[in-house]
């Protein structure tokens, strides 16, 4: 049986052999190093991390954190979204809303995760980092693309009396729509990545971040470098999944 | 009766009517005249979509089934799609038969992009006919079809019995249509 086809046969190998060639450059920089605290060799990254998926406790804080994170995510969205709506209906909102998506986009990540622990507990400051990455992403995508909508086909739809339900359903949502699809797809490796940034500073009990923050406090860089690739690993698997799931939903 | 009284109108600093007054009555009426003449802006400013410098316009029917000059399809939509947009809930099943009044069986589950230009502009003129109204005002209805074609889209535009104003590029299609001819220009 074949299991790869023509291009996507080549494809996979490239991707093997790239994967191939950069694991043998860490494996020569770690044996140059020769000192395990400063990097670990791939071998005893991959032996950690087999020991930590054997144990109960890592598919808790993977679990946690994927809830968290997920959950900020798609308060983001669900926020960019209504934000952009109103943005794009009333220009008072406008006037509000487009600033504060301005400082918010030119604000680090950091300064917010900060704020966030004085407001929040713990257990939110993730969540809430994560959708700030991802509402300005989605606002800014949103708003475009209703501006950007064909005024030939608002003016028909004018003519012929479509009123405001069939103009949103008929027109505004299927322009809107792959510019959304797309601001979804890249806000989400930005969301994950500002979310595990939150558990590393604010260390919730059970999560990815807090699981890197003391692997360095104990200086186990073997661990550290194993829970970086759970995160990376992870962030494959998101986005794969997300485009798995839009897949062939170009128009809605 | 649509009554035009002192139209003045200008567009990116050309004049294109000055003090023009003309009268729409029932039946077919031809526009006529070189590019530019001001057909197509004619129509809009008759549909209220573009508003005069100075004058009036008066007699507008309120519900008018507008074939704009580009076909204005909505591209993630089938061909009977399209159609059924304009019609209330009920009559949907209606689109069908619009599109086979445009010789279009066997096309209605394409969407714009797979049909050519002439099947494009036979959807939105079905489209403008199914929506109705007390007035038809098509621009360049026959845009992309060859004469045989049009020769038998004519008569069935027709048969709506409703007043028709039109716009013609050629003496041709003018002579299709029939009714009162107005030149502009």
């Amino acid at each position: 049986m074949m299991l790869f086809t023509g291009k996507k046969k080549n494809r996979t190998l490239r991707a093997l052999a790239a994967a191939a060639f950069w694991i043998l450059v860490w494996e020569a920089a770690a044996l140059a190093v020769g000192e395990e605290l400063i990097l670990p060799t791939p071998q005893s990254v991959l032996r950690t991390l087999v020991s930590l998926c054997g144990t109960g406790d890592f598919w808790v804080s993977a679990a946690m954190s994927l809830a968290r994170i997920l959950s900020g995510y798609a308060a983001g969205v669900a926020a960019g979204t209504l934000l952009a709506v109103l943005t794009s209906r009333f220009s008072l909102a406008d006037a509000l809303i487009s600033p504060v998506m301005r400082v918010v986009r030119a604000t680090p990540v950091a300064s917010f995760i900060i704020l966030a622990l004085l407001w929040l507990g713990k257990g939110k400051v993730p969540g809430f980092s994560a959708s700030l990455m991802v509402v300005p992403i989605v606002w800014g995508a949103v708003t475009s693309a209703v501006r950007e909508t064909d005024r030939g086909l608002l003016e028909m739809a004018d003519s012929y009396r479509f009123g405001p339900w069939r103009t949103l359903k008929l027109i505004y949502v299927p322009s809107v729509y792959p510019s959304w699809l797309a601001a979804c797809v890249t806000s989400m490796g930005l969301a994950w990545k500002a979310g595990v940034a939150a558990e590393v500073l604010c260390q919730p009990k059970t999560a990815i971040g807090s699981e890197l923050y003391f692997s360095k406090i104990y200086l186990e860089t073997p661990s550290l470098f194993a829970w970086t690739a759970v995160v990376i690993l992870l962030s494959f698997l998101l986005e794969g999944l997300f485009r798995r799931l839009v897949r062939g939903r170009e128009k809605p | 009766m649509i009554e035009i009284r002192g139209l003045c109108f200008a567009y990116g600093g050309r004049e294109i009517f000055r003090n023009f007054s003309a009268e729409i009555g029932e039946g077919v009426t031809v526009l006529t005249g070189a590019s530019g003449r001001g057909k197509t802006t004619l129509l809009r400013l008759i549909s209220g979509f573009t508003r005069p410098d100075a004058g009036t316009i008066t007699g507008v029917p309120g519900r008018i089934g507008y074939l704009f000059q580009e076909d204005r399809l909505l591209p993630w939509l089938t061909a009977e799609e399209n159609v059924a947009a304009v019609l209330p809930r009920e009559r949907a099943a209606e689109a069908g038969r619009r599109l086979r009044d445009v010789e279009l069986d066997g096309f209605s589950a394409r969407r714009p992009g797979e049909l050519s230009g002439g099947q494009r502009r036979r959807v939105a003129l079905a489209r403008a006919l199914a929506f109705g109204g007390e007035l038809l005002m098509l621009d360049e209805p026959l845009k992309g079809l060859d004469d045989a074609l049009a020769a038998r889209i004519v008569p069935m535009v027709l048969a709506q019995g409703v007043p028709v104003l039109v716009t013609s590029n050629s003496a041709h299609e003018t002579e299709l249509w029939g009714g009162t001819e107005l030149r502009l220009g």
